[in-house]
């Protein structure tokens, strides 16, 4: 008799198919990038169909994990098969088939969700040290796309929250996904979407949440993607090219949201972060791997402090360019260690 | 002893009033089988489900409009045992398995205004 899903916010049969997917993603997640490029007519999107067609099968049947997952490799192996026994396929797709089919044998049934987050949320709690929460991982389901999207233009039907104020035993993050259409873009756009909650929410000392702010949204999700940048590699070598790749992709579809609050919160903290990048690497002499480290290690202090989230928008709102002259000198003297995170945000509020 | 109907209003979701009530009459009729994992859930609440068997719940549209997401949905639930217990009710026995089914998004935000307990 299978367990309850580990996720308690779906229904069986819905984890099911979730699982029988991502699993299959995750053993071909070092060809998910190819996946994802030729997935738009011919073979290759008939084997996504496929995929997703014994996906909902298996779903109807009440067995383990394990169970599961060796059932629907062995259909989409069975199928992959007929597939590339036809003679038309063009070798570039025949290549990718015999590769996917290769890989998939050895998908395993262990929650790659938790997977993923557990990786995440480690390299997020060394980076916070002390001041981390932590954090548990909820995937969950929505019943539409999150930004109402479709998937040719947006392939990402994901999305994910951090509910505040935590609770007692620590941080929540919930992971929102449209399961019809849930695919190889989509999985490989998690990495991104935990990194943002675990480097901008779990950790965040503020009083409040505000989804247009500019400090939790933009300046700080700026950080997020350029620290999943530097630990996509530690986390899964074989993943890493895709889980790259699609963060970019989903940045540029996000960024260009101007029409919503959210949307140009996230727009003016990434441009402040590209302002002081480029203040650093002017006033400071630092070139610009370094600049990006102090720009990412600021914010991670700032959002260990303990202050009203409007004084840290306030920060952010300053980050014009040219950056005012006293927060200038605030800044040096940060950059250069003569005073702490929260010292340069009090002299950018009292300036004002 | 008299119903309290305690009601509470939240922005609409991804979920018509329809869709919701049928799963929330799913869950009542659950609540009913002592033997079930919702008559289970109720005792890890607190609540004792015998106590329960009179509970009523209704789910409707708040208003109509132009835009359905504009509009609200009205969570009524009307039980003996009083307001609090048809809000731990909700909280932790009915909304679980309304947002397991129907999703995270299936309500809105709530909304805090034209809530009261009435008799």
């Amino acid at each position: 008799m299978p367990g309850p899903p580990p996720h308690t916010d779906l229904e069986p049969w819905m984890w099911r198919s979730l699982l029988a997917r991502a699993a299959v993603f995750h053993a071909t997640r070092t060809r998910l990038s190819a996946l994802c490029d030729m997935s738009g007519g011919g073979a290759v999107q008939g084997a996504l169909r496929d995929l997703e067609m014994w996906a909902k099968e298996c779903s109807l049947q009440d067995v383990d994990d394990e169970t599961l997952v060796a059932w629907v490799v062995q259909q989409w192996d069975a199928a992959l098969t007929r597939t590339l026994g036809m003679q038309y396929l063009d070798a570039a797709t025949r290549d990718l088939l015999t590769e996917l089919q290769e890989l998939v044998r050895r998908a395993c049934s262990a929650d790659p969700f938790r997977k993923i987050f557990a990786g995440i949320s480690s390299l997020a709690s060394a980076l916070y040290g002390s001041a981390w929460r932590s954090a548990t991982l909820c995937v969950a389901h929505i019943r539409s796309h999150p930004r109402g999207g479709t998937l040719p233009l947006d392939p990402y039907p994901v999305t994910a929250t951090t509910p505040w104020p935590p609770g007692d035993s620590g941080a929540k993050v919930e992971l929102q996904i449209f399961c019809d259409e849930f695919g190889p873009a989509a999985y490989a756009a998690l990495p991104m979407l935990l990194t943002h909650e675990c480097v901008c929410h779990v950790p965040a000392r503020q009083d409040r949440a505000k989804n247009d702010s500019a400090f939790a949204e933009g300046f700080l999700d700026w950080v997020a993607y350029f620290f999943l940048d530097q630990w996509a590699g530690k986390l899964d070598t074989g993943f890493a090219p895709a889980v790259r790749r699609h963060a970019r992709e989903l940045r540029h579809l996000l960024t260009s949201r101007s029409d919503t609050p959210e949307g140009r919160a996230r727009l003016v903290g990434h441009e402040a972060a590209e302002t002081l990048l480029a203040w650093f690497e002017d006033a400071c002499h630092l070139d610009p791997d370094e600049g990006r480290v102090r720009v990412a290690q600021l914010a991670v202090q700032l959002n260990q402090i303990e202050r009203p989230l409007h004084e840290k928008d306030y920060f952010v709102s300053r980050l014009g360019s040219p950056i005012p002259p006293d927060l200038q000198v605030a800044l040096r003297d940060w950059e250069a260690g003569r005073i702490p995170a929260d010292a340069l945000l009090c002299s950018a509020a009292v300036a004002a | 002893m008299a119903l309290v109907m305690s009601e509470r209003r939240y922005q609409r979701g991804d979920a018509s009033a329809a869709q919701l009530q049928e799963v929330v009459d799913e869950v009542l009729a659950h609540l009913a089988d002592p033997d079930s994992e919702v008559a289970s859930a109720a005792r890890a609440a607190g609540l004792e489900p015998a106590e329960l068997s009179d509970v009523n719940a209704e789910v409707r549209e708040g208003a109509q409009g132009a835009e359905p997401v504009l509009t609200t949905i009205v969570v009524g639930i009307a039980v003996a045992a009083g307001s609090r217990v048809a809000d731990t009710l909700w909280e932790e026995v009915i909304w679980p398995r309304v947002r397991r089914r129907l999703g995270v998004k299936a309500l809105g935000a709530r909304s805090a205004a034209l809530e009261d307990g009435r008799s």
